[in-house]
């Protein structure tokens, strides 16, 4: 990170939520790592990828996506049915372990959308003992970054999740030191980072420790809130490094193809 | 770079491998599992010719279907031939014979019958042993069904001073057999299960237990094998035990400790990312010491000195699962190397001295004011791994061991077998 002279220096990538991005001063600043915080069915894995697809397709950027849990076409799909025209990308997915290298010396210059499948290999080494197979894929995760940033192939970083990781990794002894390296590892190769936190949900913190919020540069928080019959989603930035935020509490809108943030109107 | 390879057409989640015979050092054994059927691979280490044994059938009607824990290969009726000895979770300890006439020529290796014959197939809660006390150990051995978890962690070590007995420690158990007839000689209970035993030397094994006690256990010269605690470390979590000249290496998720045997440490090292692969432990730089050399699944390979300071280190960039090995070539030139696999099929070879690392920059401490980095001040922070070469191989790598001295064999999860010459470039 350098020192800059006036904040208009701050590169910020747009969220492409209509009226949020104004709430964030034009968006998320560039190289920060943000925690994606909410319960399920928010809406985080679709708003993360939201912000990748226009990056990629607005500014030619390379995002990675590592799915740790869900299965690339079952994460695809998703996207596919919420309108997103994926043929604007270049779709990659690392799904061997042995051909990881391959994959990425084969991937073009920009407009890559990558996903990295965990969850298939995961299955590689799932009845391999001597392997320890729940343990170490931080290692693996961080060996494809710095090898897609060697290319300059990462520019956006998501992690969906980082309780998966917690549990795929060993991060239960000190993991104040374990996640602080991490995000700096992530700061360290100018990453934007969309970390993606479940909240339990009688949970006290906004992820599994209570101490990523600490960590993280910014949080957006995402929330469903039940009124009668009807449910409605919630969107607000909790904390934002490097911005005058606005932290009204925005109700989350899709149609159309398009995410909207809604002001409230007092009851 | 010479590879050959063959595929056993199953995928393998366990292999172990061995020069059965002691004599006839010709032949060369792999024995590979995936759990559910096993399977035995003759390799001939000449013509690199191999014959694949199937015994999915025979084991599966014995094995019934146990995990396999541990396979060791050893003379344990001494007839100079190597058996392969099973342990299983059940508890049950099967002893195999491959009986055939290595005189026949090998193009003949299709008519050799694989003889396989349980040498005793044993069940923990069918042992029977007459005793007063009515302590837990009476429960688990007069029982017709177990009392105790029937996931029994078995283990076996034979003794090799009195040749008489072997040990096999199950769950919390350590169980002195005699080998005629396979009569308990006496046991002892260490509190919680065994999960970890190293001979140290011929009278004392290291065993590591759940609650992460470490026991030296005397093996005294007598058919009446006394079981004597002669050491008890309070630490946790270790995985695995190691010796150094005559100390202890405990190995935890992440460090290496040395322990002299009256219980001292002399150094520790922490390193990224668990170890799960055995340490290599021997004087490959020639330098009079012995070398170690730890590999983690961070990918980074650390070649300390017996003293636990850093000689060289290496990022390799993926998973190290499988333990490094030295390779001593003595032909014209003398070579040796040091091979370091990952697990997504990457070979590593090294010169076993490293070579000062041009990306490393010193830290002003070290510079001279000539501007010459001053290599005789803590020098080794700045070596990295003298990188031989480079071999990629498009498939993951389970295990790896060495063969004749100058082949890598190379097994992966897939079920292909890789043979390659570390000297041929």
């Amino acid at each position: 990170m350098k020192l800059i002279t006036n904040k208009e220096e701050i590169v910020r990538l747009a969220t492409n939520i209509d009226n949020f991005d104004q709430a964030l001063e034009g968006g998320l600043p560039e190289h920060s790592v943000i925690l994606m915080a909410g319960t399920s069915g928010t809406m985080k894995s679709s708003l993360c990828f939201n912000v990748a697809f226009n990056e990629i397709v607005n500014n030619n950027a390379n995002a990675v996506y590592f799915t740790l849990e869900q299965n690339t076409y079952s994460l695809l799909n998703q996207m596919i049915t919420m309108n997103f025209d994926l043929s604007k990308l270049n779709l990659v997915r690392i799904s061997e372990i042995s051909k990881i290298d391959e994959n990425i010396k084969n991937i073009d210059s920009s407009k890559n959308f990558i996903v990295a499948d965990v969850g298939v290999l995961r299955k590689e080494v799932e009845s391999l003992q001597k392997v320890k197979p729940e343990s170490d894929w931080i290692y693996v995760i961080k060996n494809i970054i710095t090898k897609l940033k060697e290319k300059n192939l990462c520019d956006i970083v998501i992690l969906d999740s980082l309780s998966a990781l917690y549990v795929l990794s060993q991060f239960k002894e000190n993991p104040r030191v374990k996640l602080f390296q991490f995000f700096e590892f992530l700061r360290d190769n100018e990453i934007t980072s969309l970390l993606i936190s479940e909240i339990p949900p009688n949970g006290k913190g906004l992820g599994e420790f209570g101490i990523e919020d600490y960590l993280a540069d910014g949080v957006i928080l995402l929330a469903k809130n039940r009124e009668g019959l009807s449910v409605r989603r919630e969107i607000s930035i909790s904390k934002m490094r490097q911005t005058c935020a606005n932290m009204d509490v925005f109700i989350l809108d899709f149609d159309g193809g398009k995410f909207r943030a809604l002001t409230k109107i007092s009851e | 770079m010479k590879k050959e390879g063959f595929s056993v057409d199953q995928a393998i989640s366990q292999c172990a491998f061995s020069n059965l015979f002691k004599s006839g050092l010709r032949f060369k054994l792999l024995f590979i599992t995936n759990n559910e059927k096993h399977k035995i691979v003759m390799l001939d280490s000449q013509s690199k010719k191999q014959k694949q044994v199937n015994l999915d059938l025979k084991l599966n009607k014995t094995l019934g279907g146990e995990h396999i824990n541990e396979i060791l290969f050893y003379d344990i009726d001494y007839n100079n031939t190597n058996e392969i000895i099973i342990t299983t979770d059940n508890g049950r300890i099967i002893v195999i014979n491959l009986n055939f006439d290595e005189k026949q020529p090998l193009s003949t290796f299709n008519s050799y019958n694989v003889n396989i014959y349980d040498v005793f197939s044993m069940f923990a809660q069918k042992i029977q042993r007459k005793t007063n006390s009515k302590d837990k150990i009476t429960e688990l051995f007069q029982g017709e069904k177990i009392k105790l978890s029937p996931k029994i962690n078995s283990i076996l070590f034979p003794n090799i001073i009195t040749r008489k007995i072997i040990t096999i420690a199950m769950d919390k158990y350590l169980i002195n057999l005699d080998m005629n007839d396979f009569s308990i000689q006496n046991y002892s209970d260490l509190g919680s299960q065994i999960t970890h035993i190293n001979q140290i030397n011929h009278n004392i094994s290291i065993v590591t237990t759940q609650n992460a006690y470490v026991l030296a256990i005397e093996q005294l010269l007598s058919n009446k094998l006394d079981l004597k605690t002669a050491l008890t470390i309070n630490d946790t979590n270790i995985t695995k035990i190691s010796k150094i000249y005559n100390d202890l290496l405990i190995i935890k998720e992440n460090s290496v400790k040395r322990l002299t045997i009256k219980n001292k440490s002399k150094w520790a090292y922490n390193v990224e990312g668990s170890i799960s692969a055995d340490i290599l432990n021997y004087d490959y730089d020639y330098d009079g010491y012995d070398e170690l050399l730890i590999v983690s699944k961070s990918g980074i390979i650390h070649a300390l000195d017996k003293d636990g300071k850093v000689k060289w280190l290496y990022n390799t960039e993926f998973w190290n699962t499988n333990m490094p090995l030295f390779f001593s070539h003595k032909g014209l030139t003398k070579k040796q190397l040091v091979s370091v696999v990952t697990f997504d099929g990457k070979i590593y070879l090294f010169k076993p001295k490293g070579i000062l690392d041009l990306n490393v920059e010193p830290s002003s401490a070290v510079m001279l004011d000539y501007g010459f980095y001053d290599l005789e001040y803590d020098a080794n922070q700045y070596l990295t791994g003298n990188l031989i070469e480079k071999i990629e191989i498009n498939d993951t790598i389970l295990d790896n061991f060495k063969l004749d001295n100058e082949y890598l064999l190379l097994v992966s999860p897939k079920g292909n077998i890789y043979l390659i010459n570390v000297f041929e470039n």
